[in-house]
Formats: C-alpha cells, structure tokens, sequence
C-alpha cells in the first residue's frame, strides 16, 4: 500500500452510515448509484462471535482492476495514487463493475456512464479531508495520505493494523489501499483470532 | 423474482446478442480459408461464406452497440490497443470485417481476395481468442479456466460445421475435426458445470435470477451445443446441426452472462458468515 485509501477502526466503527450521507451529499449521487456502503459483518446473528461493521468505497487500489480494464482510457492514477474516473471519456460498456472484485463501479443509467469514489480529490486539493471521513462521529473511517503507513497511526492502533481481515479479500492482487485496524477487548480479539484460525483451516 | 424483473436487470442482453453473432460470424469467416490450408476441404472460399460472416459479424456489432451507455463514444473502445484485451478485441473484428468486405471488392481467385481471406481468417482467430481472453477477471469466478477458450471451440465449430453445409461431400478429416471440437466442447462444459457449483461458494451472483436455474440452463447448453448439432451433423443434416448450433450459441452466452459470479466483499462475508454458522452449530468457535 503506496497511495492514498483510508483506515478504518473495526473497534470503532457503530454502522450509523454517516460516512454513507456525507458522502451522498457531498457528491449528489446519481439516481440508483452507491458509492460508499455498510456491510454489517455479523450483526446479532452470533452474539458471542466478532462483530463489525465494513465501511467500504473505492480502495484506490495499487494495481486498479477498473483502470487496466477500461478500453475507453476513462480511468487515471493520480500521483497521490487516487484513482479517477473522467465521465466524459467513459462510454459506459460497464467493464470496470465486471472487473472490480469490490464492487465499487457504478453505472449511472441517465449519463450512460460509470461512477466511482474519487477520494474526494477536489476537497483534497483544498486541504480539506474527504466528506466521509470529516462526517465520522466516531474517528473508526480515516483518510491515510500516499505513504502513510501502519506508523503513521498512534498507538495504540499502530501495532495492530493489517488489511488481512475476515470477511475482506483481495482476490485479483489490486492491492486495495484500505487498511483495518482490528477489534480490541481482550474476548473480541480472542474471538476474532479464532475466526482467523477458523478460516485458515 | 419473476421472469420480467430477470428479464429487465439482464442488461447484458445486447452483449449475449453480440457475442452469439460475432462468434458465429468470425468462425464463418476464419474456418473457410484455414480448412482449405489444412486439407479438411478440397474448395477454395467463396463469396457467399464471406456473405454470412460479413452479415453475422456486422449484425454483432451494431447490436453491442446498444449495450454502450454513449454509443457516440465507441471509437474509445479502440484507445487501449495494444495492451488492453477488449480493445484487441474490437479492433479484430472491425479487420475481421474489413477483410469481408476486402473479398467483395476484390475480384474471387486473385491475389488481393487471396490476401483478403488471409487476414480474414488470421483477424478472425485473434478475434475469437481475444473475446475469450476479456473475460478472464480474477474476481470472476465463472468465467474462469476454460471458458476463455470456448469462443475459438464454438466459433470454429459452427464454422466447420457451416462448410460442410455448403460443400456436397466433407472429407473424412473435416468430420474427425468436427468430432473432436465436439468431445473438446463436452469437456469444457463439465468444467464449466464443475466451476458455477463450486463457485457459489466464492460468488456473488450477478443474476440470482438466473442463477437460481442455473442446472437447467446449463442442461439445456449441453443438449443446444454439444448434443444435438452432433446427433444432427452425423445424421448428414449438417443444415439442421447449423441451426441448433446458432441457437445453442445465443444460449450458450446467456449462460455466461446470466451464470456470472463475481468476489465481492459481501460474497466473501457470507462466505466467512456460513463458516462461522456451522462452527457455532458444532460448538467449535468458542
């Protein structure tokens, strides 16, 4: 992980979805298309089990599947590594969503072109933080700029950051510029080791 | 879901249109001259197998046109030539169609239709080998190995199978070729079946729909393509065999596209969910 992604704090993230409204308002999204969701990983189903909550958006991969899928040239690296689409260059063939393991591209049916998560780019360049990121009451969704790594974090979440988190893959080696910061407590990490164990098996 | 919701979300529709034509119509286009070369056929290409590719082919892409979301933008499709597959793809069946055409101008049994023949049959392999090749996305599990191949078999099936229409008598290594294509397309699909059951556990369904019946469908693939155009062919009704093949080839490719299973981060938590569930049953997690 070189570029910009984000971090987020299994620990602290409630699922309230205010990363989810910040950022639909903040970019006005077109009818039918998602940018950013909640995935509740095991939400009451097993009380005695890890639970979390997956905020997931555009992971500004290393080696983005969109981009080298797109015939159109629609997709572009930044140099911060944020990974951009320009709507005028896409012809809409939905390649990318059929690429994309995380299924991030959207297809915006009125344009007839694709959209994505660009990181807030704009707000960026302002020295602004990402509207998902700015609207987190609880500081779990954080922006990590190009080169951050898990150092950058304090403590006590830096020693435990890692991206190799159950129910999280990275099937086509895209390199997803998300990291993870795992559950505390000593029985959600216990749990949460044994679910690692678990998956090894 | 009720079949017109399936209907209505498959908007892969003008593609499985587009693939179904184009693989028929490079087939047609590529098998003439190259069986002529090999010796399964003692006739050189005609007019009128052009005549089928060119209108095949043609039909294809006008059709996957409508699949584009701004079709005024499809010269962009070429902008990744060279290292992008489904640019090389289309930029193989636009020479693939320009060589048809290239027969028509050209006088039939001269060098230049020679020529034309030539890069007809050679754009229309690349052709078919590049469609196989823009569906191999990690993050797909379906599509995964063989199915990449499985345009080039098809296409070259109904392109033989097509010949022998045309000509009176099919020579004994046309019919073992047929054959052979034939065993090479039952072997795909048990793989196939193989990798739809087992990547359920992976995938996420593009069409649940659809892939609710999946069994059926891929039954029907076998009976449409393999079964019985074989049955029909070594019948002597190879005109018969065409026909079921063409229709095996419109559902061979809603079976590609409705079967999609794609890796998303919801498949993978339903995934490690279900783990979960049967290690709780079992009174293993804690």
């Amino acid at each position: 992980m070189s570029g910009a992604g984000f971090t987020l704090d299994l620990g602290r993230c409630v699922g309230c979805g205010a990363c989810v409204l910040a950022c639909r308002l903040a970019n006005r999204w077109p009818e039918g298309v998602s940018w950013r969701r909640i995935l509740p990983f095991n939400l009451e189903r097993y009380p005695g089990g890890p639970a979390y909550h997956f905020s997931l958006a555009c992971n500004h991969c290393d080696n983005p599947a969109c981009l080298t899928a797109c015939p159109a040239g629609a997709y572009e690296k930044r140099g911060d590594g944020i990974v951009l689409l320009h709507a005028q260059r896409c012809m809409g063939c939905r390649y990318c969503a059929m690429a994309c393991p995380f299924g991030v591209p959207s297809y915006d049916a009125d344009a007839g072109v694709m959209t994505k998560c660009h990181l807030c780019a704009d707000r960026l360049d302002l020295g602004l933080k990402p509207a998902c990121t700015d609207a987190c009451p609880t500081g779990a969704l954080r922006l990590r700029r190009p080169g951050e790594g898990a150092e950058m974090i304090p403590e006590p979440y830096g020693s435990g950051e890692t991206a190799d988190i159950p129910g999280f893959c990275d099937p086509a080696s895209c390199g997803p510029n998300l990291s993870f910061i795992p559950p505390r407590g000593q029985i959600r990490m216990r749990l949460f080791r044994r679910l690692h164990e678990v998956l090894k098996q | 879901m009720s079949r017109f919701q399936i209907v209505r979300t498959f908007h892969e529709f003008p593609l499985m249109l587009f693939a179904a034509l184009s693989i028929a119509g490079a087939g047609a286009a590529a098998t003439p001259p190259l069986a002529y070369l090999f010796g399964l056929v003692h006739r050189a290409p005609e007019r009128v197998e052009a005549r089928i590719a060119l209108f095949l082919l043609g039909s294809g892409l006008l059709v996957s046109l409508t699949h584009l979301g701004r079709p005024e933008r499809m010269a962009r499709a070429l902008s990744g030539v060279g290292h992008n597959p489904l640019s090389t793809e289309v930029l193989a069946a636009c020479m693939t169609l320009a060589a048809c055409v290239g027969v028509f101008i050209f006088p039939p049994g001269g060098l230049p239709a020679f020529v034309m023949w030539g890069i007809a049959a050679s754009a229309g392999v690349s052709f078919l080998v590049a469609l196989g090749f823009v569906y191999r996305l990690e993050g797909q599990i379906a599509w995964s190995v063989p199915s990449e191949w499985v345009p080039l078999v098809l296409g070259s099936l109904y392109g033989l199978i097509a010949l022998s229409a045309y000509t009176s008598r099919a020579t004994s290594s046309l019919v073992t070729v047929i054959l052979v294509l034939i065993a090479i397309d039952a072997g795909f699909w048990a793989v196939r079946w193989h990798n739809v059951e087992r990547g359920f556990i992976y995938g996420q369904p593009i069409h649940p729909g659809i892939f609710a019946a999946r069994r059926r469908i891929l039954i029907l693939r076998f009976l449409l393509v393999t079964v019985l155009p074989g049955l029909a062919y070594f019948s002597a009704m190879p005109v018969i065999a065409l026909i079921i093949l063409g229709i095996g080839l419109l559902h061979d490719r809603l079976a590609f596209y409705g079967l999609a299973l794609q890796r998303t981060p919801e498949a993978e938590v339903s995934r490690v969910e279900s783990i979960l569930h049967s290690e709780f049953d079992a009174g293993k997690f804690l």
